[in-house]
């Protein structure tokens, strides 16, 4: 995997982005910076707006104020537009697909939209069908594939003119756990690839795996943005470790009050404790150390993270 | 960019599959099907004419089959076209396809050619069994190409509507239904208008009320005019109610002169319809932006209106001639009778020649008095029976007599056959009475002089009309011989003063009379004062 040059510079650059539908302000004042080559994951509840974002940044929705920037490019209907068109992929959440066509023919369809020549098509075509794992489906129609099949045919669309920035909406949506998963490692091909992409989901865990950096969005507002360590650390303000001691648990509990930097600690099911921690590595070394000293036999001891969710709640108030 | 990737699309999942050539296949059985059934009514109806039946038929047949297309246009347009671009909506691809490079115009024209090529499929693959009608004549081929722009004017419109609809409302099955009652009002409004006014106004309406309504333009583009009168079968008379040419309720009564034929009115009409209608529906398929209009762009709509009003000038300009009523222009003889006919165009003097040779020949000549009778009052002229009639002596030309002359003879003419000879026992009131500008020497009297058929000069047309004003009906002047209540001869001038002219007048079955009249200048007007032969 090459390495990703993040943090150099924004393919994406939204300012002040306003979006309002009558009374309704879907999208408030968002200033989005989304790094060149990043896996950008922008999450939030359902209508918190994340879609109109995509939809505004695909060029679909004019924004009420505000201005997008693509690759360093303020976007507007001029001249250009085509070309600022040519460097997006969308891929919308809702999505229909032309079921009388055959599968090839769905790809030179928008092959031929984006004005690509007749043998660059079918070479885009045979290349897209392969990666998304729909080779031998060729010459089915489309009708016939299933939900996940559909999916990743909607997402090759996105891919026939070799954009360099990918708008997926939802791409995993309705999907069950096996598509899911390969979906997912769809994407983390395309980022090896070195595309910019920005997926929106409300299912954080997904994202959690998948993405280098987020942003979280509730009510049209950012709330957090950046890389996500960065998001995490700032989220929680300190960290949650997971101890299972044998038998002595509230030897244990007494052990953990006492040492510095230990804040609440919550016994939870199964005999395990839970700390929240304010301290580096090495804090959470000298921690164990202590503990063992004081003859708590410890089975597990960690640190737990990923817990998006949990940030997430935290940050969005339900 | 090469093709409309639009049309590619289209075209691949309409003509996909056995449901294109299935529905081809039934329209052209159905067409067969009514075109059998309306041969085997017309033959019915036939039985007893005497006159020639082939040409009925080819009229009938082709009326009928003109008809039926264009209510299968009326049905199946709105249809392919209405869900075009909601269906798109619907079917959740169209943000898709918006946020390609493909602008939302090329979207809407692949749209629309695509829908339109599988409707004009359908009236074009019905053009060879149309052809049939060939067969039994009647039918000229312009007629048949006439029909043939109206039906696709119509496709072209009734598509532009649905496309405009479904871009409009973005429901494919409201957008069908408004399509559907859009062609409706087409068709019926006008009608339900036309009989409303007729019947608020106990007259006749105006015709143009009728313009919107494609039946009717298709009649008066495709109705052919029979030289054995009106094309007879049940359709063509309901053609002729509805193209709005004739006259509703006098039946016997030929026409009401030569106006410009409806459709002339209904392509103008429907090419500002659909090009409104289609500039609409191209900012209504834009995703965002919609009535943000630059000023470019209202020059370019601005431009096309002007093209349009261009493209309709031309052919209303240079067919002015042959349609405009004109009115009566100052009396100035010009020394030019009559224009020759140019498509057999007989140097005049052979054409001299051949009426000395006919007259020299003829069977029944007898003398006539040169002391003529008594002038005889213009209203009540003689019936002059088988007057005596004088060994000709034509003149060497017809110009000889100047325009007014020529003038006061076929006003003459044409007030005896209408007043006197008109097979009527009580006076005829006609509204208004057709002539044909061309003269047709056959008309005449078996032992009359023959000439080639020359056309009347305009001020010669104006003198006769302005002659005749006293009579009562408003003269119009018709194309040709065919369905003109009158038809006249040339002017023969002969040595002793008088003149031969043959004249017709014909307006129903049991109003005909042909004669040559014998007409003579008596106190400074032409009279009629015999004529020749039986």
């Amino acid at each position: 995997m090459e390495a990703r040059k993040v943090g150099e510079s924004s393919a994406i650059e939204t300012r002040d982005l306003t979006r309002r539908f009558g009374k309704l302000t879907a999208v408030d004042h968002l200033d989005l910076q989304v790094p060149v080559g990043s896996l950008f994951g922008l999450i939030g509840p359902n209508g918190a707006g994340k879609t109109t974002t995509l939809r505004m940044l695909a060029g679909l929705l004019d924004a009420t104020s505000g201005e997008i920037v693509l690759n360093g490019q303020t976007m507007n209907h001029g001249r250009d537009w085509g070309e600022l068109q040519r460097q997006i992929g969308y891929m919308p959440d809702f999505f229909g697909v032309y079921e009388d066509m055959l599968v090839w023919e769905y790809l030179d369809f928008f092959g031929r939209c984006y004005g690509l020549p007749a043998a660059r098509r079918r070479q885009v075509t045979d290349e897209l069908l392969e990666l998304v794992d729909l080779g031998e489906k060729r010459d089915t129609y489309v009708q016939t594939l299933s939900r996940g099949m559909r999916q990743r045919l909607c997402l090759a669309h996105a891919l026939v003119h070799d954009p360099s920035v990918l708008l997926l909406d939802e791409p995993a949506s309705g999907l069950d756990p096996r598509a899911r998963v390969e979906m997912r490692e769809l994407l983390r091909e395309l980022g090896a690839m070195g595309k910019t992409i920005v997926v929106s989901s409300h299912i954080l865990a997904e994202l959690a795996e998948l993405c280098d950096s987020v942003g979280i969005i509730e009510r049209g507002r950012l709330v957090i943005s950046g890389a996500l360590d960065e998001v995490r650390r700032r989220a929680t303000a300190g960290r949650m470790l997971h101890i299972q001691a044998l038998s002595d648990r509230d030897t244990a509990m007494a052990v953990l009050r006492d040492q510095p930097g230990v804040g609440q600690v919550y016994a939870v099911n199964g005999g395990a404790l839970e700390a929240e921690f304010v301290g580096d590595e090495e804090a959470i070394a000298d921690l164990l150390q202590s503990l063992l000293a004081r003859g708590v036999r410890v089975v597990a001891f960690n640190e737990i993270t990923g817990d998006l969710e949990e940030v997430f709640l935290r940050l969005t108030e339900g | 960019m090469g093709v409309n990737p639009i049309i590619v699309k289209e075209l691949r999942s309409r003509m996909r599959g056995i449901r294109a050539f299935a529905v081809l296949t039934g329209v052209l059985l159905l067409l067969a099907g009514m075109s059998y059934l309306l041969y085997r009514i017309v033959l019915q109806t036939m039985q007893f004419a005497n006159t020639p039946v082939s040409p009925l038929i080819g009229q009938t047949l082709f009326v009928g089959l003109a008809f039926i297309e264009l209510m299968m246009v009326c049905f199946i347009t709105p249809a392919v076209t209405a869900g075009t671009i909601s269906g798109e909506q619907e079917k959740l691809t169209y943000e898709m396809l918006m946020a390609t490079p493909l602008r939302p115009s090329s979207m809407l024209w692949g749209k629309l050619i695509s829908a339109l090529g599988y409707v004009f499929l359908l009236i074009f693959a019905a053009v060879p069994m149309a052809s049939l009608v060939f067969i039994f004549g009647g039918v000229t081929l312009l007629d048949m190409l006439k029909a043939l722009v109206m039906v696709a004017a119509t496709a072209v419109t009734l598509g532009v509507i649905g496309v405009f609809m479904s871009a409009w409302l973005g429901r494919t099955v409201r957008a069908t239904t408004l399509s559907y009652l859009a062609v409706l009002t087409l068709i019926v409004g006008p009608l339900l208008v036309y009989i409303a006014v007729g019947v608020l106004r106990q007259k006749e309406p105006p015709s143009w009320i009728l313009i919107p309504n494609p039946i009717s333009a298709l009649f008066s583009a495709a109705a052919p005019v029979s030289p054995y009168g009106s094309p007879t079968g049940f359709l063509s008379q309901l053609g002729m109610i509805l193209s709005g040419n004739i006259s509703v309720l006098s039946g016997t009564q030929m026409g009401q002169g030569y106006p410009r034929p409806l459709y002339h009115y209904t392509l103008p009409f429907y090419g500002c319809l659909s090009l409104a209608l289609y500039l609409l529906s191209t900012r209504l398929v834009r995703p965002s932006r919609r009535w943000r209009i630059r000023r470019k762009e209202v020059l370019v709509v601005l431009a096309l209106f002007v093209a349009l009003a261009g493209v309709v000038a031309v052919p209303f300009l240079l067919s002015a001639g042959r349609y405009e009523r004109r009115t009566p222009l100052p009396f100035t003889p010009t020394p030019m009778l009559a224009v020759p006919m140019p498509a057999p165009a007989v140097p005049m003097p052979a054409m001299i020649d051949r009426g000395v040779q006919v007259i020299q020949v003829g069977p029944t000549m007898a003398p006539q008095p040169t002391d003529s009778p008594l002038p005889l009052p213009t209203t009540a002229p003689s019936r002059a029976g088988a007057a005596p009639v004088p060994p000709p002596t034509p003149s060497p030309s017809q110009s000889d007599l100047s325009e007014a002359e020529q003038a006061a003879i076929y006003a003459a003419v044409i007030r005896q056959l209408y007043t006197v000879d008109n097979g009527q026992l009580e006076p005829l009131q006609f509204e208004a009475i057709s002539v044909s500008r061309v003269t047709d020497d056959e008309v005449g009297a078996a032992n009359a002089p023959r000439g080639n058929p020359v056309v009347l000069s305009e001020s010669l047309q104006a003198a006769v009309a302005e002659a005749l004003w006293d009579m009562g009906p408003q003269v119009n002047w018709m194309d040709e011989v065919a369905g003109a209540m009158f038809v006249l001869g040339n002017v023969y001038p002969q040595a002793d003063g008088t003149a031969w002219v043959s004249g017709r007048f014909w307006y129903s079955k049991n109003g005909i009379s042909a004669k040559t009249y014998v007409l003579q200048r008596i106190d400074g007007a032409w009279r009629v004062v015999g004529e020749l032969g039986t």
